[in-house]
């Protein structure tokens, strides 16, 4: 008798609880971050994602440490210069992230398994879209919150610092959220085309670091061009908003750049949910 | 017997190239078969099923809902084993089963344990924990059948399901799939080309062929659809019985140095009659049960030259 038969408790039909769309789009969700950070993945799946937020911290660090031996206020970093610094991690860490999440379930055909259960395109979109924004977050967010901490630290009074810029926590969270969708949706757009991980994050910086230098080099063709150009930025898009958010409008106003930023994470989502539904017909 | 697949119509092309050119049958609870050669419409007919194409025309119900307009529903009572390779490589088996369970809606804990119980049922307990990339196909098969199982389908399409395994694998996962039926009561659309396989485990068959159905029934119904054969067994060689048979026009063929195969109706009472009458050296006289592949190829015959 082998061991699946000492073992046998017979067939039963499942009789417990059921839940509905929330319990699909959080089991891929969860699946999807445990898988982009590695966890219960061999180490070197590991290794990319963790150096990548370590390094983003990095900036934090230091100026806890300056604080820590006196350093004066001027060297802190503004929270929009902060994000700008972090631009090209994030990039990098959403394009492998997404290839982690998108490239394998497509090379694999898991696809087709996972959309013969009731998974509509949205909820699976919802939830990649989530995990890869969860991470970039972790380079995004984190880091200004812990400026913010930083600055708290620093003030004459933490209370009163505390009351006086809680919104500055409020423009924290949406310059992030802001600032990962639009990589997380482009870089799952992107990744959606691809069997191979590599090629899925090699094409994606590729593509985001082309376009910048096409931009800029257009910019230098026209006089007004230094205005119009960070439209078509992809690094600069996202950061408009942001400097936006915080006080500081770039030359075309926030409002253009959001508008850019929304609509590009519309199309990319767009995209995305027509190239899962024609890998799986 | 309630039916659980009603088809209708149900046309499909991809570009310029027909997959099915108006498939029509009814499906009852139980298990059945989907028979045809490659590129008869099989796949493209599961496709159908489960929501994923929607047909050019015609109509396709499962378990009482139309698709693709309920597929949602349907996918919840529905678990579906795809032909070939589909699973992730580096995830251990429980863990990916227990994620097929909780995205049929099962809560986590409920869903681990519905994903360690089915693994165990499919004889995996042991390796549960292994990475699925380093599991034999057989394992990987029943990796497959169990995630289709996990959250408690009504009715199961299995795509292939022996293909690749070695003969013992092969005869445990047809065991494993007789008795989703016979102990759990899920219906089991067994798409395959293997009639061997259809003839141990379905009641009922769906006879596809270059995108029609051609029959669908019961095997007995199937097979019964035809003249009957008997095999009758004699003490000698048998030309005197042979060259009677044929001279009152029956279709007459050797079956080894001392039987006959003999097709048509009346062929017990004339045969009765005539040994009593000549005193033939008759020793046994059984009907024959025609295989699904006799079925099968005699409707591709027909078929053909009807074509």
């Amino acid at each position: 008798m082998d061991a699946s038969a000492v073992h046998d408790p017979g067939y039963r039909r499942y009789e417990g609880p059921r839940e509905g769309r929330s319990r699909r789009v959080r089991a891929l969700f969860v699946s999807g971050f445990r898988r982009a950070l590695g966890i219960r993945r061999p180490w070197r799946a590991k290794i990319a994602p963790w150096a990548l937020i370590l390094l983003a911290l990095i900036p934090v660090q230091v100026f806890a440490v300056s604080l820590l031996v006196g350093s004066e206020e001027g060297d802190l970093s503004s929270y929009a210069d902060l994000l700008r610094d972090v631009a090209l991690l994030l990039l990098v860490l959403t394009a492998i992230a997404a290839a982690e999440l998108v490239c394998r379930e497509r090379r694999e055909k898991t696809l087709v398994l996972i959309f013969s259960r009731p998974v509509t395109g949205a909820e699976y979109l919802a939830s990649k879209l989530g995990a890869v924004a969860a991470l970039g977050a972790l380079v995004t967010a984190v880091p200004l919150v812990g400026l913010f901490v930083v600055r708290m630290l620093e003030a004459d009074g933490a209370a009163d610092f505390l009351v006086h810029h809680l919104l500055d926590l409020v423009r924290i969270a949406v310059a992030s959220a802001a600032v990962v969708a639009f990589y997380a949706s482009l870089a799952l757009a992107l990744a959606i085309l691809f069997d191979r991980r590599g090629l899925a994050i090699v094409s994606t910086v590729a593509g985001f670091l082309v376009v910048a230098l096409v931009a800029q080099a257009l910019s230098t063709l026209t006089d007004d061009g230094a205005r119009w150009w960070a439209l078509l930025d992809p690094f600069e898009v996202p950061q408009g908003v942001v400097e936006w958010i915080f006080g500081d409008p770039p030359a075309l106003g926030g409002v253009a750049h959001l508008i850019v930023l929304a609509g590009v994470v519309i199309a990319a989502c767009a995209f995305f949910l027509l190239r899962v539904r024609r890998v799986i017909a | 017997m309630e039916t659980i697949i009603e088809l209708s119509g149900v046309a499909k092309s991809y570009g310029s190239t027909p997959a099915l050119r108006g498939a029509d049958a009814e499906v009852q609870a139980g298990s059945t078969a989907l028979v045809g050669a490659n590129g008869a419409g099989k796949t493209t007919l599961l496709k159908l099923l489960l929501g994923f194409l929607a047909p050019d025309g015609g109509s396709v119900r499962v378990l009482g809902r139309s698709l693709p307009a309920q597929a949602r529903v349907v996918r919840e009572k529905v678990g579906y084993m795809p032909e070939g390779d589909c699973l992730p490589g580096d995830s251990p088996a429980a863990e990916f089963v227990g994620l097929m369970a909780q995205l049929g809606g099962l809560p986590p804990r409920h869903a681990r344990e519905r994903a360690s119980e089915l693994l165990w049922q499919v004889g995996l307990g042991e390796e549960r924990h292994r990475p699925i990339g380093g599991f034999s196909t057989g394992m990987k098969q029943r990796v497959k059948l169990a995630q289709a199982l996990v959250h408690g389908p009504e009715l199961v399409l299995l795509d292939e399901p022996t293909d690749g395994m070695d003969p013992t694998g092969r005869s445990e996962m047809l065991e494993l799939i007789d008795r989703l039926r016979r102990e759990l009561g899920v219906s089991v659309l067994l798409s395959t080309h293997l009639l061997g396989d259809v003839e141990r485990v379905c009641e009922r068959a769906v006879i596809l062929d270059a995108g029609r159905v051609l029959v669908h029934g019961s095997l007995e119904e199937l097979a019964g659809d035809a003249e009957p054969l008997f095999e009758l067994d004699l003490h000698d060689n048998g030309q005197p019985v042979r060259d009677e048979l044929e001279r009152r026009g029956l279709i007459v063929s050797g079956r080894n140095g001392s039987g006959l195969v003999v097709r048509g109706t009346g062929v017990p009472r004339l045969v009765r009659d005539l040994a009593a009458e000549r005193s033939w050296p008759l020793r046994r006289l059984v009907m024959r049960r025609r295989s699904l592949e006799d079925v099968y190829l005699r409707l591709q015959r027909a078929e053909g030259q009807a074509g």
